[in-house]
């Protein structure tokens, strides 16, 4: 193995030309701390152009994720070493061309779970928290990237996306139920979106960029559910939809 | 390259060009989801004129109003036409919520003026009359104001989901009021306002990019044309009211590699300055930009957002005392924290004058910056992020460069937001960027247009028509470009000749010479390369080179305005550093500089500026004179 290349295969698509995908290989020089991101702008500045999606180079927009050497991550903020490295695009979301994918249906859900505080109290104040709680859990949850690595590498999002919101979603309901204001029965719509059937394994928690704590988020979520009792039918709930 | 790149390199492009040629030709009669093909094509035999023998077909959505851009400030018109019965459509070129400077910045401190009383909102007046050096309109200015005042801004985006900034403490940042710098007290998120705004039955098109306003028979606007950037599908949107909020041109700065030179969005080429210049829209204070120091290090995540926010808050490790050499007391008390154009001309001219590091930026200490402050451990103080994704510590001091983050430039407007285009708004920070308070400004800005915007298609029953040659002459040119084949220089290529231009001429210090070449080589690129560029292939999914090749002509009148704008302003005021005239002069300078292109040629006029609430002669006595030559004396 060369130690000063990086060898990416790149699975290509454009669905508007191709029968089916293929995949290309491209030599990149390599260096310390080269991003996936950078190796992709190579490319496009030297061989055939990729189409993918990104903004920011921070970490910070969440638009850039795909899937390295088979796992999601943001292109921006991972780092390849020498050798080969497979780069596809963000399972679990339809493929526009390449690497950019279609993240509308994702989008969606966040939408319908409803992030507005809903309460009919004065919103010109806000309850005096600790320090632990904005800063490492609800500071992180309102900076979600919406980048979906999290569904992408969900286990139980893979086998059913309509009766089951995923991880941003249960997140992003945990984030009302976390600072006092919101006075909805967020218990049970994250039972009703599904969250008794996270399985707690901890792959989202992984490939978070913000690092959501998610694992207990949606476990603290089950919790409070089962102490209403909620729990018992929510199985035959997701297998209904 | 290898050979098997090589292969691909030539085989598959010219491939992919060849069947991207027979499949759109296909597409063109077959897409079903083209409406405006037959059932609205207006008098299209008519349009030979435009160079097309068949007309470029185009799906069409009416509205009330179009909102151009899908930001802070575009999410804010939206709210306001959505507020006042009337729809909204609003056409984003990236991802809604995720797009442009609002979606880099992932969130963003606010500063307000409704929550300190009348003896600090006075100050707060102040303090932007002097971090834009004058050059604020008061009067535009005032409207917003009074909007925020008239709306509890910080009620409204708890509501919509966003937290309030919470000290180590835990108490709320800025409660004390205005005395405790940074008024913030909330986080804008702009995923918490985009999907507010989807819930309120906006109709979002996004992944789409305006290329043209649209015009009735009596100049006003009718609506806008652009590109699914997607699909490659035609969009057309007839309203009775538009606003472009399609922030800064940050993005024609120079090339790192990853991005350019900014830590602004790829979305930022300034293509509403490139739509308003082909208008004859007079653009006032293109000159003007602000700019922060970014670290460059390690060189993938160059320029995005990061520690080189914190040297701001300690202007002794970088300008080794000389502020408080330059400023009187009084002076010095506007703040505890320097104004942002005072502080970057004090290290620019460190710069300038050799003193800089090997990529012409500055070193900053960074000891005992790792306590999470208001730039938060998970958002914008990327050394968490670099020691724990990419194992990376930076060395201290810190190397930062100089680059810009917004733009200042703006349309002519009326108070209420309109440009001299009836039924057309705009909306963005303009010169409030210079002091800063871009977070409250551009929401402010986006409410106020969208308000006006919303009035004026109130009082109409039914949108304009449109003119279906000017549809189609966009159209054909947008294509043409796709399809072309020939020996013209790649798009991507020639976006990076006018970014390399932009950096070299257009940022950081300027001179006549400079500025004549870089207009010299704009008039050159847009007479040569831009007629012959290619793209790599000729497929309308998702192609990034398309997109470059759209933004390339926009970019290259924008830049225009930038230099014009630069050449005539013969002094050094607020981020625009004129190395041949580097002293502020009040005297003659407390003015605004237009560049209007008329007929293919540019000019600029200059006007006063509107003094309404603070007078010039005031600003005169109270605003030091601070270039980037001789200092005077405190």
């Amino acid at each position: 193995m060369n130690d000063s290349i990086v060898t990416l295969k790149i699975t290509r698509f454009d669905p508007s030309l191709d029968g089916e995908p293929y995949v290309t290989e491209h030599d990149v020089p390599w260096k310390e701390c080269l991003t996936v991101l950078q190796a992709l702008q190579y490319v496009n500045e030297h061989y055939d152009p990729v189409s993918f999606d990104y903004s920011c180079r921070g970490g910070l927009c969440g638009r850039c994720g795909c899937m390295v050497d088979g796992t999601p991550r943001l292109a921006c903020y991972t780092v390849l070493e020498p050798g080969e490295h497979t780069l596809e695009p963000l399972a679990a979301f339809p493929v526009v061309r390449d690497l950019t994918v279609d993240k509308s249906g994702f989008t969606r859900k966040l939408d319908d779970s409803v992030v507005a505080v809903m309460s009919q109290a004065d919103m010109a104040t806000s309850p005096e928290i600790s320090y632990e709680l904005y800063w490492n859990v609800l500071d992180r949850l309102q900076k979600c990237r919406e980048c979906g690595n999290c569904v992408s590498i969900c286990p139980v999002y893979a086998e059913n996306t309509a009766g089951y919101a995923g991880p941003a979603v249960f997140s992003q309901i945990f984030l009302r139920t976390s600072d006092g204001l919101d006075e909805a029965d967020r218990v049970l719509q994250a039972v009703e979106s599904g969250v008794m059937a996270c399985q707690l394994c901890g792959k989202c928690d992984s490939v978070c960029p913000v690092g959501i704590n998610h694992i207990d988020a949606h476990g603290q979520l089950q919790q409070k559910a089962r102490e209403r009792g909620l729990a018992e039918k929510a199985g035959a709930l997701v297998e209904a939809i | 390259m290898t050979g098997k790149d090589k292969e691909q390199q030539g085989g598959l492009t010219r491939r992919s060009l060849l069947k991207g040629l027979a499949l759109g030709g296909a597409a063109l009669c077959a897409a079903p989801a083209v409406t405006a093909c037959a059932s609205q094509g207006g008098d299209l035999a008519s349009t030979g004129d435009a160079g097309t023998a068949v007309p470029r077909p185009f799906t069409t959505y009416t509205t009330d109003v179009v909102v151009v851009g899908g930001g802070i400030s575009g999410m804010f018109a939206a709210r306001s036409v959505l507020k006042s019965g009337q729809r909204v459509t609003l056409v984003d070129k990236g991802p809604f919520g995720h797009s442009g400077s609002s979606g880099i910045n992932w969130g963003h401190a606010l500063s307000g003026f409704e929550i300190c009383d009348d003896v600090n909102r006075e100050d707060l007046w102040e303090n932007a009359v002097l971090g834009t050096e004058g050059l604020l309109d008061q009067e535009y200015y005032e409207s917003q104001v009074q909007w925020s005042m008239d709306e509890d801004v910080h009620a409204i985006l708890q509501k919509m989901g966003c937290v309030w900034d919470r000290k180590s403490d835990g108490s709320i940042w800025g409660a004390e009021g205005w005395n405790e710098w940074s008024v913030d007290r909330v986080n804008v998120m702009p995923r918490m306002i985009a999907q507010h705004i989807r819930r309120s039955g906006a109709q979002v098109l996004d992944h789409t990019m305006v290329l043209d306003v649209l015009t009735a028979e009596d100049g006003a606007a009718a609506g806008i044309v652009g590109i699914n950037l997607s699909t490659g599908e035609a969009v057309m949107v007839r309203a009775k009211s538009v606003v472009f909020a399609m922030g800064s041109y940050c993005w024609v700065n120079g090339w790192s590699g990853v991005g350019a030179k900014t830590n602004s969005s790829p979305e930022n080429t300034g293509d509403a300055y490139g739509i308003l210049a082909r208008h004859g829209v007079p653009l006032k204070n293109m000159e003007q930009y602000a700019l922060y120091f970014y670290n460059v290090h390690p060189d993938g995540t160059a320029f995005c957002n990061n520690i080189g926010f914190s040297c701001y808050d300690r202007p002794e490790s970088v300008l080794n005392g000389q502020l408080e050499q330059i400023l009187s007391p009084d002076q010095a008390a506007w703040n505890d924290f320097p104004m942002l154009s005072t502080y970057n001309k004090i290290a620019m001219k460190e710069i300038y004058e050799g003193r800089g590091t090997e990529n012409g930026g500055i070193r900053f200490d960074i000891t005992g910056l790792s306590e999470p402050d208001n730039f938060q451990a998970f958002g914008r103080r990327n050394e968490y992020l670099q020691e724990r994704n990419l194992s990376y510590t930076p060395e201290n001091p810190i190397e930062l460069v100089p680059t810009p983050w917004d733009s200042a430039g703006a349309p002519k407007l009326t108070v209420e937001g309109e440009t001299v285009i009836p039924g057309l708004f705009y909306a963005s920070t303009l010169e409030g960027v210079m002091d800063g308070m871009a977070g409250w400004n551009t929401l402010a800005g986006g409410a106020v247009a969208g308000r006006s915007a919303a009035k004026r298609a109130a009082a109409m029953a039914v949108a304009p028509a449109i003119d279906q040659e000017a549809v189609q002459a966009v159209l054909s040119e947008a294509y043409e470009v796709l399809e072309r084949e020939g020996d013209g220089k790649r798009a991507s290529e020639v976006q990076r000749a006018v970014q390399r231009l932009a950096n070299q001429y257009l940022f950081g210090g300027r001179t006549a010479e400079g500025l004549q070449t870089a207009i010299d080589e704009l008039n050159r690129i847009a007479a040569e390369d831009v007629p012959a560029m290619v793209v790599a292939d000729s497929s309308r999914q998702a192609n990034g080179e398309w997109r470059q090749a759209l933004e390339v002509p926009l970019m290259v009148d924008c830049c225009m305005a930038i230099a014009q704008c630069a050449l005539a302003r013969t002094e050094t005021r607020g981020f625009h550093h004129r190395l041949d005239f580097p002293d502020m002069d009040n005297e003659n300078w407390l003015k605004v500089v237009f560049a209007v292109k008329r007929d293919g040629a540019w000019s600029t006029e200059v006007e006063d500026i509107a003094d309404k609430h603070i007078s010039a002669e005031r600003i005169r006595e109270i605003l030091p004179e601070i270039g980037i030559g001789e200092y005077p004396q405190a």
